[in-house]
């Protein structure tokens, strides 16, 4: 995930990749609502508990969660994984 | 007499402390902030021989609240040890409110990373165990050394023209 999401930023200058260690930053992890890692957020406003099992599906899963941050007419909240990535 | 009592309780008590006497010869040694097992020696030294351009950190340290911020400076002290591309810039968040609010944090350790590539990466916290080798990833991502993707995600990447902020949380576990 971390890589990956470097991976992503280095794709692009409009990706800023930040990864946070809950052990030194515990008031993000509260905020974020983070209860197991990975967590992913995307522009706060969507987020995926975990990981995808492959890098290919983790990596499709990643552009989708950009698409649906970037699309005002879905509501915040919990990314929709599609049944096939 | 009485100096001579005074010289003899203040031996005794340097004595008592522990404090070695100006002729003993003995070394004051304080432990290591780090001490990283063999794997991890070896995995830093793998992966920076394969930094071929030179990277920047930015390490940010602010009150003393934080945590972990003295064994990130050590790291970062061995990992700049294996390679000459590699090179660290100390700032303190307490002096820079602007600064603190781009991190949008008072506190570090955060590095921040900069490099030929460009890509806005940042990492908060210690990475250590699991954490180490994505993050020296990240040094590599930096200085431009390329992963692969698919052409459709590169596409994508390519053409996006809205600001996007990833964050991963992670522990080292």
């Amino acid at each position: 995930m971390v890589r990956l999401a470097y991976t992503f930023a280095a794709g692009s200058r409009m990706i800023d990749a930040r990864v946070i260690g809950i052990h030194e930053f515990p008031e993000e992890g509260k905020k974020y609502e983070v209860v197991l890692v990975p967590k992913t957020w995307v522009n706060d406003r969507v987020f995926l508990d975990g990981a995808a099992p492959t890098k290919g599906m983790m990596e499709r899963a990643y552009v989708l969660m950009i698409q649906q941050a970037l699309d005002d007419t879905i509501p915040p909240g919990k990314f929709r994984m599609p049944e096939k990535l | 007499m009485r100096a001579w009592t005074a010289v003899i309780l203040i031996s005794a008590t340097l004595v008592l402390a522990g404090c070695p006497s100006r002729d003993d010869g003995a070394k004051s040694v304080s432990a290591p902030v780090i001490q990283l097992g063999e794997e991890a020696t070896s995995l830093i030294t793998r992966k920076m021989i394969l930094l071929t351009r030179p990277v920047v950190i930015h390490l940010y340290r602010g009150s003393g609240k934080e945590k972990n911020t003295d064994k990130v400076e050590a790291l970062l002290e061995i990992v700049a040890g294996a390679s000459d591309n590699l090179s660290v810039v100390k700032h303190d968040l307490a002096e820079d409110p602007d600064l603190r609010r781009e991190l949008t944090s008072d506190h570090g350790p955060i590095m921040v990373f900069e490099g030929p590539s460009e890509a806005r990466i940042s990492y908060y916290g210690y990475p250590e165990r699991k954490e180490l080798s994505p993050f020296l990833d990240g040094i590599l991502i930096s200085s431009g050394s390329t992963t692969p993707l698919t052409d459709r995600s590169r596409d994508f990447l390519g053409g996006l023209d809205r600001e996007v902020g990833f964050k991963v949380f992670v522990t080292p576990d």
